[in-house]
């Protein structure tokens, strides 16, 4: 096992779907269970292809390991996050929906659980307190219901149209 | 206007989530915000009401479920399936509560061997399954039991009677059936008329019915 200092000194290279290279640290890298679960098979030599994100996504998404990384930082003496992280990761996600879509499919692919935890949170904020049509015209959800499904579902819930 | 806009646009792109995502999204918002979620669309209803032990569930098939999608595994569980001890096993469609039904093979039919009094057919539709046909007599009873050990507490239920009339049937209307459901200390009584005088009876013919017997 590599002593921490040793793993801060070592840097591997990841490369977006669009071909970007990314220096990372080790203690970054592992942020992600899926480059953790590589480099302990020893998989890392030369640099890793992430098909599914590209550099802008890639950019934003080690930007959020890098901070994370070092966890005795972040922690109050509870274990949990502190304030000065939750309120840095309040202003981390407060982006387009684009992006935080980009960043939310990112983590999933990545298994960066808390990353996912804190996009899927933010899309819920989004949701929270809508209603069905404001849902629907807030992220352009096309209703796929049949006109029959649609009245069944009306007459059984009234009170979630109102 | 701008930001309308912009909201708009990244608007479109929710879907392009992966179901699993739109599900842990969901998990985040009050039981409230998810029903109407589920309201929104069917990948989002799929998302909202699959049951977040649906892993175990399937894992409990008898035969395995093959599914595309969590959308399409939500109607594949509509359908029926049949897991370990409960024969027949499903998700209502429009609420995505779980439903289990006993089969009549296993249930307790008063001269069921009989076939003077009951045949036993088989129905492709909606679920594959071997059911009693009565043939016309007086009277019948019939009973099913149920291992409440089976069923997660904490949980409301309602028992229903599953039936089919046969075209041409008749004699139900008058007098009413007699129900009863037990729960330990607890016993229901009720009337019922599994040939509804009020509806079209020939509407009625053939389809499957339920009549509540009980709720919890």
């Amino acid at each position: 096992m590599m002593s921490l200092a040793a793993q801060k000194e070592k840097k591997i290279v990841l490369r977006s779907s669009d071909g970007e290279e990314f220096e990372v640290e080790v203690a970054t890298a592992r942020q992600s269970k899926m480059i953790s679960n590589m480099i302990n098979d020893g998989c890392v030599e030369g640099s890793i292809p992430l098909f599914n994100v590209d550099a802008r996504t890639l950019a934003k998404v080690i930007e959020y390991c890098r901070r994370h990384a070092g966890a005795t930082r972040i922690l109050d003496e509870y274990d949990n996050p502190n304030e000065e992280i939750k309120s840095w990761d309040a202003t981390y996600i407060d982006v387009h929906q684009t992006i935080l879509y980009d960043i939310l499919q990112a983590a999933d692919y990545l298994e960066i659980k808390d990353l996912l935890d804190l996009a899927c949170e933010q899309v819920a904020n989004i949701i929270r307190g809508k209603h069905v049509e404001e849902i629907r015209n807030t992220f352009n959800i096309k209703n796929d219901f049949t006109v029959e499904e649609e009245k069944e579902i009306r007459k059984q819930h009234p009170w979630l149209f109102e | 206007m701008a930001s309308r806009q912009e909201e708009s646009e990244g608007g479109e792109e929710i879907c392009r989530l992966p179901e699993g995502c739109i599900s842990h999204v969901l998990s985040f918002t009050m039981p409230r915000d998810s029903c109407r979620s589920a309201l929104v669309s069917a990948t989002f209803r799929s998302a909202a009401f699959l049951p977040s032990d649906y892993q175990s569930i399937l894992s409990q098939a008898v035969d395995p479920v093959r599914y595309s999608s969590k959308r399409d595994l939500y109607f594949r569980l509509c359908d029926s399936i049949i897991i370990g001890m409960l024969p027949c096993f499903g998700l209502e469609r429009s609420t995505g509560h779980k439903c289990s039904m006993i089969s009549p093979r296993s249930m307790h039919i008063i001269g069921g061997d009989d076939k003077r009094y009951w045949r036993w057919i088989s129905l492709p539709e909606p679920r594959s399954l071997e059911v009693a046909k009565r043939r016309a007599v007086s009277w019948f009873i019939i009973g099913g039991r149920i291992d409440c050990h089976l069923l997660p507490t904490r949980t409301s239920y309602a028992a229903y009677l599953v039936f089919k009339l046969a075209s041409g049937s008749y004699g139900l209307s008058h007098p009413p059936q007699l129900a009863s459901a037990k729960l330990e200390a607890y016993a229901s009584e009720i009337k019922i008329w599994l040939e509804d005088v009020d509806d079209n009876y020939d509407s009625y013919c053939g389809i499957e019915k339920r009549i509540l017997l009980v709720s919890y």
